[in-house]
């Protein structure tokens, strides 16, 4: 219920944000109401950029100020209390349980992906994404193994989800968020992570037996097991960066772009 | 009907150079990763994997490319000796950052998918690299420079060279060739 607030906010500001992909070619300070600014590289800049089609993707972020806040407090986070987490569950728990908590997981999320393949007419997909789930819940002893990815017409589907569904049709971003455990977002990404909660039997099953608080935790975007990885992913983001923020938030935008270009 | 004769030979003719360059950006990149993961796999981790592993990359990686395009349009700006020494100082933070991703005894397993020239002398590898159980889209960018090599790498869409393009862009805005070299020194002492 306290996700209410947050989802109705999401949308207003995605409502009111107007924005648009914009290239290069248009004046940087023109972009103030973008989303995002897809820069390709023009004529004049072959001597430094000769990779015409690298699009130099780039956040609105409107409340930088606040977002950098919030990325302090974070990281903050992240390095007293998620890495020590991080360790301490790599610690008790072997390489191959964390791997079968992983893949029983993604397994379960499997309405996510059928839904978005199908609000995103890749009918194809879905049916494959069905056939991989029922040769992954039987054969894989409930989603603890993956032999669906033996099977080479199964085995590398591309990743999907509300947000990116929402991209492929022609929502725009919105402004750029950075929000406090969560992390990097878009106004459209928040409401897609809504949508995949709502997807998401996991979060079924914490709304009824165990209140939100366990919602959060287990339907998250990789969940609480997913720890490790995601501070892997930032560490990978922000550790050799010259601006932390600036690498994140980059790196967040090129790699949502790339989802809807998939 | 010469002339269409004449089209399809020269368009025959471009696609066998196209699959060849193609074909030889692939051998390449395979030599370049296998090199890369047998001297990873011998490394104990920590500094003496990125000591090891720095010859192996010098040989296949473009860092002159890749500073250049990371900096962008404010590159001309540099003299050459800024230019000598931003490229030094990339080269040691790329490599220092490539080598602290790999676990000694985690074998990544690649798969190499279709790849596509999107320019004379350009190929993009796109690939599929399993590591510790987790599929990751991993496309390689290769330049022929006298030889193929590599000038960026995008992991999950997400390019070295435009991530860090992000991030001169202001530095170079700020303080040019002074401001960008002094943010890498910092980053390279940086543990």
């Amino acid at each position: 219920m306290k996700k209410m607030p947050l989802f109705v906010v999401a949308l207003l500001a995605l409502a009111v944000s107007g924005c648009a992909v914009r290239r290069a070619t248009e004046p940087a300070e023109s972009t103030g109401k973008g989303a995002i600014v897809a820069r390709q590289a023009d004529s004049s800049a072959g001597e430094t950029d000769d990779w015409d089609n690298v699009a130099d993707v780039q956040a609105h972020d409107p409340i930088e100020p606040v977002n950098r806040g919030v990325f302090w407090f974070n990281h903050q986070l992240y390095t007293y209390v998620a890495k020590p987490f991080s360790a301490a569950y790599e610690a008790v728990f072997p390489e191959l349980v964390r791997r079968s908590i992983r893949n029983a997981y993604e397994n379960i999320r499997f309405p996510v992906r059928f839904v978005n393949h199908t609000l995103q007419g890749r009918l194809d997909q879905t049916a494959k994404e069905t056939g991989r789930f029922l040769v992954n819940t039987t054969a894989g002893v409930g989603g603890v193994m993956k032999p669906a990815d033996k099977i080479p017409a199964l085995a590398d589907i591309p990743k999907v989800d509300t947000g990116q569904t929402f991209g492929k049709w022609g929502v725009p971003h919105g402004p750029y968020l950075v929000f406090p455990v969560l992390g990097p977002t878009s106004s459209r990404d928040l409401v897609g992570t809504a949508g995949d909660t709502v997807l998401n039997p996991v979060a079924w099953l914490g709304l009824l037996f165990g209140g939100a608080a366990w919602t959060t935790a287990v339907s998250a975007p990789s969940g609480a097991h997913g720890v490790p990885d995601q501070m892997d992913r930032y560490d990978m983001a922000t550790k050799d960066a010259l601006d932390p923020y600036i690498s994140a938030r980059t790196g967040y935008m090129q790699n949502r772009e790339a989802a809807v270009g998939r | 009907m010469k002339l269409a004769l004449l089209t399809l030979v020269l368009a025959s003719a471009l696609a066998v150079v196209t699959r060849a360059s193609n074909e030889d950006a692939e051998t390449a990149l395979r030599a370049a990763v296998d090199q890369v993961l047998t001297v990873a796999q011998k490394a104990k981790g920590g500094s003496s994997m990125a000591d090891q592993i720095t010859p192996v990359l010098l040989r296949h990686v473009c860092f002159e490319s890749m500073t250049r395009r990371a900096v962008g349009p404010g590159w001309r700006q540099f003299t050459p000796e800024q230019k000598a020494e931003a490229t030094k100082l990339f080269t040691k933070l790329i490599i220092r950052s490539y080598s602290e991703k790999f676990t000694p005894g985690e074998q990544p397993d690649t798969k190499y998918l279709k790849s596509s020239s999107p320019g004379a002398g350009k190929v993009e590898i796109p690939t599929i690299t399993v590591y510790k159980g987790s599929r990751y889209n991993v496309t390689y960018r290769m330049e022929d420079r006298g030889k193929w090599m590599v000038t960026d790498i995008l992991a999950e869409g997400v390019s070295l060279v435009a991530n860090y393009r992000a991030q001169f862009d202001a530095l170079v805005k700020k303080g040019g060739a002074v401001a960008v070299i002094a943010s890498l020194k910092q980053s390279v002492e940086r543990t």
